[in-house]
């Protein structure tokens, strides 16, 4: 019998692509945003508005991570950003070797911002670092209000929580501050918008946050 | 399925921990794993003995060392575990916490043949 020794981080493989690609995007000065939500929270959603409202300021691509389909490329392409679809055929999360492999085919060197959706799943992709600029856990008000408190993990590691589907807030029991109490208990730095995409409220909220990354970054240089 | 491509990964890591080396076989691997790394201990067994098949890790055992989550205050210093993952200090109630325990995931040895 012998023992090896191997201290090796199970996601090292994972981490050290997503440097890479951080490193890439550093050099062509595009800032990433790593969308996450359960499956129907509308992350595409989202991303229409506010690539409808910021596309005339910014070069805008999006990244569509699905098991299956291009419908959400599709839906992206009609606003006339750049747009790649991935399909991970059965992986529940993007990992960085998939955005590795997208950036030969994709010129994200002609970008200002770049959006990366993932596959919907509140659990998985919030262990995979994809060499972006901050994540950004969109939910939606039909999920319920013990999202953070269930999967703390992705709230966590998020900069932004992006509460959709506010319009429905009549009909169904969700207490917005009870929700933000449990987000902000996981992760005191977490930003708070709420948005809905059906009636326009707290959209310009949501483009403003977005602005003030990108100015953050410029004035950063 | 998010543990099954972690399986994969630990075979990749197995396969370049014993290159050249003289073994036949791997028995067991210890792995560490925190409260707070979103990988299922069972879910990670089932997937590993699907992956490992074929491979020098076939029949391998997995053993799991938990690492409970542990925060340290950044106003007044107190080392405490976190319960329910509430991030705030349990002296000083300062919600600025560095979490330094219940994140690990690593694969710290393997015994072989």
């Amino acid at each position: 019998m012998v023992e090896i020794k191997v201290l090796t981080d199970v996601l090292k493989a994972n981490d050290a692509i997503a440097e890479q690609n951080r490193k890439k995007f550093e050099e062509s000065n595009v800032a990433v945003f790593n969308l996450i939500g359960s499956p129907g929270a509308g992350k595409t959603s989202v991303l229409e508005v506010v690539i409808e409202r910021l596309k005339g300021e910014y070069r805008i691509g999006v990244i569509e991570g699905d098991i299956a389909t291009s419908r959400d490329a599709e839906r992206i392409a009609k606003l006339g950003v750049e747009t790649l679809q991935i399909n991970t055929r059965g992986a529940c999360h993007l990992d960085a070797n998939l955005i590795a492999s997208a950036l030969s085919e994709f010129p994200y060197q002609d970008l200002d911002l770049l959006f990366i959706e993932n596959v919907g799943n509140l659990i998985c992709p919030a262990g995979y670092a994809l060499g972006e600029e901050a994540k950004i856990v969109v939910i939606s008000v039909p999920e319920g209000q013990d999202k953070p408190a269930k999967y703390p993990v992705i709230f966590r590691n998020a900069s932004l929580m992006l509460l959709n589907k506010i319009d429905l807030l009549p009909y169904c029991d969700f207490d917005i501050e009870a929700m933000k109490n449990d987000a902000l208990a996981v992760n005191p730095d977490l930003e708070v918008t709420a948005t809905s995409c059906t009636t326009g409220e707290g959209v310009e909220e949501w483009v403003t946050w977005l602005r003030s990354k990108m100015q953050q970054r410029n004035s950063k240089g | 399925m998010h543990e099954l491509s972690i399986a994969s990964n630990l075979i990749d890591i197995v396969k370049q921990a014993t290159e050249g080396q003289d073994v036949s076989r791997v028995t067991s691997l210890r792995i560490v794993i925190g409260d707070m790394s979103n990988v299922v201990p069972d879910c990670l067994t089932f997937a590993f003995g699907v992956v490992s098949k074929g491979t020098m890790a076939e029949n391998a055992r997995l053993d799991f060392e938990k690492k409970p989550l542990k925060g340290r205050c950044g106003d007044c210093g107190k080392e405490f575990p976190i319960r329910e993952y509430m991030f705030r200090c349990a002296e000083c109630e300062s919600p600025k916490i560095e979490v330094i325990s219940g994140r690990e995931f690593f694969l710290e040895s393997i015994e072989c043949e």
